[in-house]
């Protein structure tokens, strides 16, 4: 039996149990009823979970992944977990992350969240490498970053600088920087000082 | 070669215009050997108690600031704008090699002084708008003849932007902007970078086809290390100077000049001995970095000329 053929079957039972309900007497209708009720509800969470995948959203955040998940850094995956407050288990391959990302945003319904930071983390990607010979290109740099909220300036600080590029953009945002300062002590300072210095510099149309 | 025409301008107060002015000027003369005159333009003459002992000022001024002792300062030239009278005589005027010892010998022969006079604050309200023209002229055509009897000339401007201050633009080469690193300042620049770009365009038929006085230095002034609050503002202040290199809005060389003068209480205790940090503390932080601020300074106003 197929499921379109399983479909037409219940039309009929429901319609003939409209009409015909009351015939129904003694324990064995209730025991039969009962069952079916159970087996129901389990094909009606199926269902759900099977409609919640088939959005266009959830068809686009599948092409991304595909595409992306595989070049998203450990540190990034937490905070977009935490961003969709999403519970990920640990898993060892990419393509087991992918799948229990993909049901985690469909049972919490974050989809279009997570698609547009897919597309974000995409166009980062994309984008040309900084230049950061000047001080005044790296000053430069820095009021682009500064613009951006700071899971994005985090983000794209863990995408697509190096360290050496992290240390530099510190340093000329006035952070001591000495050789013994590692990435992870940088970023929280240097988030927040590169959004200050975005707002103190072209901040409100200056 | 004639005077460059420097002025010390923020319109924010307590930056260090006056501090730099008489300490730069100082470091110029001694260091450098220039020959550097201070005109002091503020009506709270703090250029002039500076370098003057109050004993010596007293001389200058007797009769509590009015009288015959203020045609010998830097008010007079706008008094004689206003009257239409000559009054004012430099070579009477300018007091050479400032500070003086007690006994009234030189101590930097070649740093000379314009003294203000608390009389500088009636020239806003003695100006109508028939002698408006001639005022803000006045200062530039006074210092024309002085210009070339000196290297520099370092003129401490009024913390405003009205017409004492409109004359030292119109008789200023450059800009040099004495700075504090924190918003304030920054926000101050912003605003004073736009005003003297409309200052320049309504004047710009009283200049006589001079180049504009621009923002063209920046000095940082009581500088401290500790902590990152200083290294961050001083970040700020090079990203908005490359936007306004960008936008025009400043000189397009302009430069933050080093070092950054640290702060030192001992600039503090020598404006109370009237004598410039390197006479009063020789081996002070303040003394070392105001020595190496006038080695930039030369090269950086050499550089524009």
């Amino acid at each position: 039996m197929s499921y379109p053929e399983l479909a037409q079957r219940l039309q009929a039972v429901a319609t003939q149990l409209a009409r015909h309900a009351a015939a129904l007497k003694g324990p064995e209708p209730a025991r039969v009823a009962a069952a079916l009720g159970t087996q129901l509800s389990k094909l009606e969470k199926l269902l759900a979970a099977g409609a919640s995948h088939d959005t266009p959203e959830m068809r686009r955040l599948g092409d991304l992944l595909t595409e992306w998940s595989a070049e998203v850094p450990a540190n990034a995956w937490a905070a977009l977990a935490k961003q969709l407050a999403l519970k990920l288990p640990k898993t060892a391959s990419a393509a087991a992350r992918q799948e229990k990302f993909l049901e985690a945003v469909a049972k919490s319904g974050n989809a279009a969240a997570a698609v547009a930071w897919f597309e974000h983390f995409a166009l980062l990607k994309r984008r040309p490498v900084a230049v950061l010979e000047t001080e005044e290109e790296t000053r430069a740099e820095i009021r682009r970053l500064g613009a951006g909220t700071p899971e994005q300036i985090e983000l794209e600080l863990e995408t697509s600088f190096s360290d050496a590029q992290v240390r530099a953009l510190a340093a000329a945002a006035g952070l001591r920087v000495t050789p013994k300062t590692t990435r992870k002590k940088l970023l929280p300072d240097l988030v927040h000082y590169l959004r200050r210095h975005h707002l103190n510099t072209v901040g409100a149309g200056r | 070669m004639p005077a460059q025409v420097l002025a010390f301008l923020n319109f924010k107060g307590g930056v260090g215009k006056t501090t730099s002015v008489v300490n730069l000027g100082a470091g110029l003369g001694y260091f450098k050997n220039k020959r550097v005159l201070v005109v002091d333009l503020d009506a709270q003459c703090n250029s002039t108690f500076w370098l003057l002992r109050p004993d010596h000022f007293a001389a200058l001024e007797p009769t509590e600031f009015e009288g015959a002792g203020s045609a010998r300062t830097s008010w007079q030239i706008f008094r004689d704008a206003v009257y239409g009278t000559s009054l004012f005589q430099p070579t009477q005027a300018i007091i050479r090699g400032v500070p003086r010892s007690e006994a009234g010998y030189e101590l930097i022969p070649n740093l000379h002084l314009l003294p203000g006079s608390l009389d500088l604050i009636d020239v806003d309200f003695e100006a109508d708008t028939k002698v408006v023209g001639r005022m803000r002229a006045a200062l530039r055509e006074a210092l024309e003849p002085l210009r070339a009897h000196y290297d520099y000339i370092l003129l401490d401007c009024p913390p405003h932007l009205h017409y004492v201050t409109q004359s030292a633009l119109l008789a200023a080469d450059h800009v040099v902007l004495p700075y504090n690193p924190d918003y304030l300042s920054l926000s101050g620049l912003y605003t004073l970078s736009q005003l003297l770009d409309r200052i320049d365009v309504v004047f710009a038929q009283q200049r006589a086809g001079q180049r504009r006085a621009n923002i063209a230095a920046v000095v940082i002034c009581r500088h401290q290390l500790v902590g990152r609050a200083y290294g961050t503002a001083i970040a700020e202040l090079k990203s908005r100077l490359d936007l306004l290199r960008h936008h025009r809005l400043v000189h397009p060389q302009c430069a933050l000049l080093e070092p950054y003068v640290r702060h030192d209480v001992s600039v503090a205790e020598a404006a109370s001995e009237h004598l410039p940090v390197l006479l009063h503390r020789p081996n002070s932080n303040a003394t070392i970095d105001y020595k190496l601020l006038s080695n930039a300074f030369v090269a950086h106003f050499n550089s524009l000329r």
